[in-house]
This record gives structure tokens, sequence and C-alpha cells, in this order.
């Protein structure tokens, strides 16, 4: 520190002199389980992450498949009717139990997806890298 | 034993290396305790501050840049811990607009030059009736010997307002010490 100057020296040399109070003992070692925890508990976030999104993401790609045709068709009619273009058209879209319940788990799946990114970034790049090789 | 610098250790953990931060938490877990226990006031909280800004560092490595130096990065994360922890519903502390803008130099005004046990003790006393900003300054810059230029990285202030801090900080503490001297 070769900034000082003389205002300071005198209350420099008093609080220099107040010796570091010694570290808590097992502080590193419970700093580095916290971190090791930490790590763990985000990767089974993405994990559960993953449980609730894979299902119910199958289930809405499949009911999009199966009745895309009739879905797109019934979107077409609504906005059409909303431009006040045509107004002929029927608009019929079922949504059953088990799509809600899909949409709910993908959504529970995006909190914790979210969660895992915030708290683990550079986690979260490893999974990356890993899916990537 | 070759000696890993800070950025190197920072690197090994953001490539999958958590247990290298330990090495980090070795180097400088007491210089980060300190500060914390300085702020505070409370060895218990000040082991739960340091501990949780050495958390928030290793979930925010990412965002260090390496091109500056490791120890006034954590102290502003240890700083701002420490803060919050007083902030938060501890007893009514004393804020930095509370105190005269330049409080009286003491006319007597204590002999600052050898340092005796009872001195320390007294000086931590009056510290601790500080505002907890102006505690902060003092333990950064005269405690951990940072620069104004670390310190005001670390407290996240520019580098007027940090001599400005310790200006009035010095002189609370002086008119303090001499306070205590009189009674």
């Amino acid at each position: 520190m070769n900034d000082l100057e003389n205002d300071e020296l005198g209350i420099h040399r008093l609080l220099s002199a107040v010796k570091p109070a010694p570290l808590p003992i097992g502080f590193r070692d419970s700093v580095m389980r916290q971190v090791r925890s930490d790590g763990a508990s985000v990767t089974w976030e993405w994990l559960v992450a993953a449980a609730f999104a894979v299902p119910g993401l199958a289930y809405l790609a499949w009911r999009l498949t199966a009745n895309g045709g009739e879905l797109l068709a019934s979107i077409t009619s609504i906005l059409s009717a909303a431009a006040g273009v045509g107004l002929g058209g029927g608009a019929d879209v079922v949504v059953d139990g088990l799509a809600i319940m899909s949409f709910a788990l993908v959504g529970v799946a995006s909190v914790l997806a979210a969660h895992a990114m915030l708290r683990g970034p550079e986690q979260e790049r490893q999974q990356h890298r890993m899916i990537a090789r | 034993m070759l000696t890993r610098t800070d950025q190197e250790i920072v690197q090994r953990c953001l490539s999958s290396d958590a247990n290298a931060f330990a090495d980090l938490v070795e180097r400088y877990g007491g210089r980060v305790y300190n500060v914390a226990l300085r702020i505070t006031h409370d060895p218990d909280a000040a082991h739960d501050c340091a501990q949780d800004a050495f958390i928030r560092a290793y979930r925010a490595l990412h965002q260090y840049d390496p091109a500056y130096p490791f120890g006034p990065w954590i102290f502003r994360i240890t700083t701002n811990a420490s803060l919050n922890f007083i902030q938060r519903g501890r007893g009514r502390e004393i804020t930095v607009e509370e105190l005269p803008e330049d409080p009286e130099p003491p006319e007597a005004g204590p002999e600052l030059v050898s340092v005796r046990k009872e001195e320390v003790e007294e000086v931590l006393a009056a510290m601790a009736e500080l505002p907890p900003a102006y505690r902060a300054a003092l333990t950064l810059r005269h405690m951990q010997q940072l620069s104004y230029q670390e310190v005001a990285d670390a407290l996240g202030i520019p580098i007027g307002t940090v001599k400005t801090h310790l200006h009035r900080a010095r002189a609370a503490l002086k008119a303090k010490l001499a306070a205590r001297r009189i009674n």
C-alpha cells in the first residue's frame, strides 16, 4: 500500500496493529461441503426438470402430430375472424386432461431449469458439453 | 511445490474442478472472515457472512474478470454480504448520514504512536460505534491494507467517495477515542 497519506498515518498505525482473528476451525471444510452440495443439487434440479419435461413434451408433440391439422385450421379461423377477413370458419380446440397435465409438467420443468441455470451457469455449460459429446 | 495464481485456480474451478476452490478459501478465508468480523462485530455472523461470500463467489466465478485481482472482488462480495446482514433486522445501527459531516478533531488528540493491547481493544470498541459503511472502509483500507482504488472496487463506489468516507470515518473514530479517554 504505497498511497498512504500523511493524515492517515496515525489511524493506520493503530488499525494495522489489530491482530487478525483466527479463522474458525472447520471453516474451509464447511464452505467446501456447501460448494459440493451446491453442484450436486444443481445436477439434481436438471435431472428432475428433464424427468418432468420429457413425458409432457412427448405427449404434446404426439397430440400435435395427431391433431395438428385441426389445430392449425382452428387457429387460422380465429385469426381470420379477428382480422375481420372471414367469419365462416369454425374453430374447435379440444384440450384433454392429459394435455393440461403436460403443460403443467413442462411449466414446472421450466421453473426448475431456470433456477438451475441461475445457480450454476458453468455447470449448465458442462452439461451441454457432455450432451454434445 | 508450484503455487498457482488466483486466476489459474479460478480457471480450474470453471473447468469443473470444484475442489480447486478450496485453495481460494484457504488463501482468502482469514481475510474474508476478518472483514466480515469487523463490519458485523459478531463472530457467528462473521462466520455466516464469510461462508455466504464464498458460496456467492463460487456461483459467480464465471463473472469474475481475471484481468483484475481476486482479493478486492471477494472483499466486495463479503462487504455486501456483511452490510446486508446488518441491514436485515439486526439492532438499529447508526447511518453515515447521522454523523456530523466533519466531526471536530479532539483538542487533546490521542497519541497514536505506540499501540498497546488495551488501545487495540479501545479502537475496536470505538469502531463498533461507527456506521457500518465507515467500518467497512476503515477495515479494507487500514486492516486489509488495500489501496484507494481497491477499496473503491471492493465497495463499488467512486474513489472520491472512498476518500470522503475514510476522512470522516477517521475523524469520527478519533473523536470517539478521545471521548472514551475523557470518560
